[in-house]
């Protein structure tokens, strides 16, 4: 017994002392097939998060509200209410009768008047020089935090002084 | 003599190991990282949805608004109308675009809100682009509409 135990430890001890040599002996031989790159399907960010049952992301409701993604936001209502005024002006300009005629047949107040160049006025403006500021970010400038408030608040204020302007015009 | 012969060799046997060891890896290595740097822009020029050109072309569009306006109230005519026009309907275009694939979401509105804007807003801009249009071939165009609008006499 003591025999078959110390022959089976020595044959055990040589293979492990000879591991490092022949450390292939242990390994199960695998060949490796090279196949051709399939595609992933097509799919957007929400059509993932949905087909993995996730929530939406980024979810808004999470946020605190900042001076950064008010200004952001604005921006694109603004810019959303631009546009209608544009499509509305393009709808109306195909109506019968022409411009001149329309705008002399409507007989508005002064307040009535005041009002709609104010309408048209802000959002242009606030557009116009956020769009200003959007752009220099793009060229880079203006992206530390601090810079990036600092331009928020001067071009709110521009904003509202560009309104005024206009609208005394 | 021999001395001599013997040290010349030891320093081209010292010269070719550390040649060897030292400045061939790294020139192996600064292929390496080449060759992997031009694979990757090549990947990224063949991509399919590439946005560079696109975001270079609204930036440039923008800025072009930004001096066309003025421009167009000062010198209404045919051309910077429609110069001014073109430039605003696309920024309009590309900037509702944007924020209809950005806000209807179908995570939250299901699959088909998104393409039902979508579709809205192509037939709501071309039908708007072609009304501003007919307002400058046909009418007193965009520049002299909105001056009038800014001049109205009130009627109280």
């Amino acid at each position: 017994m003591s025999a078959i135990c110390r022959l089976a430890g020595r044959q055990l001890c040589s293979r492990l002392a000879n591991s490092e040599r022949n450390s292939l002996l242990f390994v199960r031989p695998v060949t490796i097939q090279a196949q051709p790159y399939k595609e992933p399907p097509k799919q957007g960010h929400d059509e993932k998060n949905m087909q993995l049952g996730r929530p939406c992301s980024p979810h808004l409701t999470v946020y605190q509200v900042q001076l950064t993604s008010t200004l952001s936001i604005s921006h694109r209502i603004t810019g959303c209410m631009l546009s209608g005024y544009a499509m509305a002006f393009g709808f109306g300009a195909m109506l019968p009768g022409d411009f001149t005629t329309f705008l002399d047949g409507l007989h508005l107040n002064s307040a009535c008047i005041f009002s709609i160049k104010m309408m048209l006025a802000f959002p242009f403006s606030y557009h116009f020089l956020n769009g200003i500021r959007h752009l220099s970010w793009d060229a880079g400038k203006f992206l530390t935090i601090k810079e990036v408030y600092t331009t928020g608040y001067v071009m709110v204020a521009a904003a509202f002084a560009l309104t005024a302007c206009l609208a005394a015009l | 003599m021999a001395f001599h012969r013997f040290a010349g060799a030891l320093a081209k046997k010292a010269f070719k190991v550390s040649f060897a060891n030292t400045l061939l890896p790294k020139l192996d290595q600064r292929f390496t990282r080449h060759d992997v740097r031009c694979a990757h822009t090549q990947v990224k020029k063949l991509a399919p949805d590439d946005h560079r050109l696109i975001w270079k072309l609204q930036r440039l569009c923008s800025i072009c608004l930004i001096i066309a306006l003025p421009i167009d109230v000062m010198y209404p005519c045919l051309l910077f109308d429609n110069l001014f026009v073109l430039l605003m309907a696309l920024h309009s275009f590309w900037g509702v675009n944007d924020t209809i694939a950005d806000y209807c979401r179908p995570i939250l509105f299901g699959p088909y809100f998104r393409k039902a804007w979508h579709a809205i807003w192509y037939i709501t801009w071309t039908v708007g682009f072609s009304g501003l249009l007919y307002l400058n071939f046909m009418d007193i165009g965009f520049g002299r509409a909105l001056y009038k609008i800014w001049r109205l006499e009130p009627k109280d």
